[in-house]
């Protein structure tokens, strides 16, 4: 089966994954593989955003299916079935980097200077452009682990800050620190650094004058 | 001097990351500051779309392998086969321990009428 894009997956409607769900909490198996189905496209990016490789990102999916599997009965229906995921996909994925970093003794390099670059005028808002996605894409895979997360997760999966905080064990303070700085980063590579290098963004989609 | 003079643009795009979730983290004055000053504006649009550009990284899923789909779906078949397992471990386990009981409760309820029997 072809995998599920999110917007698929949204367009699929809350009814029909809702009845999926309550089946599943019956313990109709068809129904949960109806819902990997689903959402396996999805769980995947979100595993491969958080840890930046697809080894572990498949490791995390599986493992993220698990949990959800055991513990589909407690999940109570008071948020999508889709938000609950990714909570668990975000706490798998905290705790397979966290075993890759005691397995390779690396200090995660949260404490890089930023650069000092001279900001510029960037023009108004436009429609974002395929070039300025892949720019964001690199930037967001150079990130340290830690601050990749919460902006993975607040930025594209908009989840709050409290749960992102709970989910990998950080306080909310934490998270908003760690989401500052990965802002900050993000902006630097993406405007100020291609800009240093002769590229830029920000002239990107700008009508012609 | 002008309000624009006075206030710091650095501090005012220190603050920027955060106003995305916050919008009214800045006071009046910085407001008109901002509204004023193309750097700020500038800076501003910078972070905007940035988070635009993340949100609609949502809806492009990271290229997989097929196969990811098969390995999920057969690890959760091992996962269930093991809790059926477990299951009806669980199930003969109590069994056994309801018939010893049984059993137990039997034998001294024969030994205790013996008993009786044999004091009277």
């Amino acid at each position: 089966m072809a995998p599920v894009a999110a917007a698929d997956v949204t367009r699929l409607g809350s009814n029909e994954m809702g009845t999926l769900v309550a089946e599943a909490r019956d313990g109709d198996r068809g129904a949960f593989d109806a819902l990997v189905r689903r959402t396996w496209a999805d769980t995947y990016s979100l595993a491969f955003r958080l840890t930046g490789n697809a080894e572990d990102a498949r490791d995390v999916c599986q493992e993220a299916y698990l949990r959800a599997y055991r513990g589909l009965r407690r999940f109570r229906g008071d948020a999508r079935f889709t938000t609950w995921l990714y909570r668990i996909t975000a706490n798998c994925a905290s705790t397979q980097l966290g075993r890759r970093r005691r397995h390779r003794h690396e200090e995660l390099d949260e404490d890089l200077e930023l650069s000092d670059l001279s900001p510029s005028i960037d023009p108004v808002g436009r429609s974002e452009s395929a070039s300025l996605r892949d720019a964001v894409q690199k930037a967001l895979a150079a990130l340290p682990p830690k601050l990749r997360a919460v902006v993975v997760l607040r930025d594209i999966y908009d989840l709050s800050h409290e749960v992102i905080a709970a989910e990998l064990g950080i306080s909310v303070s934490a998270a908003k620190v760690r989401l500052h700085r990965a802002r900050h980063r993000l902006r630097d590579d993406v405007f100020l650094r291609s800009e240093a290098e002769g590229r830029t963004h920000d002239d990107v989609d700008r009508p012609a004058m | 001097m002008t309000m624009l003079t006075v206030l710091p643009c650095d501090r005012l795009v220190e603050l920027m990351p955060d106003l995305l979730d916050d919008p009214e983290l800045l006071s009046i004055e910085e407001m008109d500051h901002v509204a004023q000053c193309l750097r700020c504006q500038a800076e501003m649009a910078r972070f905007r779309r940035l988070r635009r550009t993340l949100a609609s990284l949502r809806l492009r899923p990271v290229p997989a392998d097929p196969g990811i789909l098969d390995d999920l779906l057969e690890g959760l078949d091992s996962a269930a086969e093991r809790r059926e397992r477990h299951r009806i471990a669980s199930r003969r386990a109590a069994s056994i321990v309801g018939l010893a009981a049984a059993t137990a409760a039997g034998v001294g309820g024969v030994l205790a009428l013996a008993t009786r029997r044999r004091s009277a």
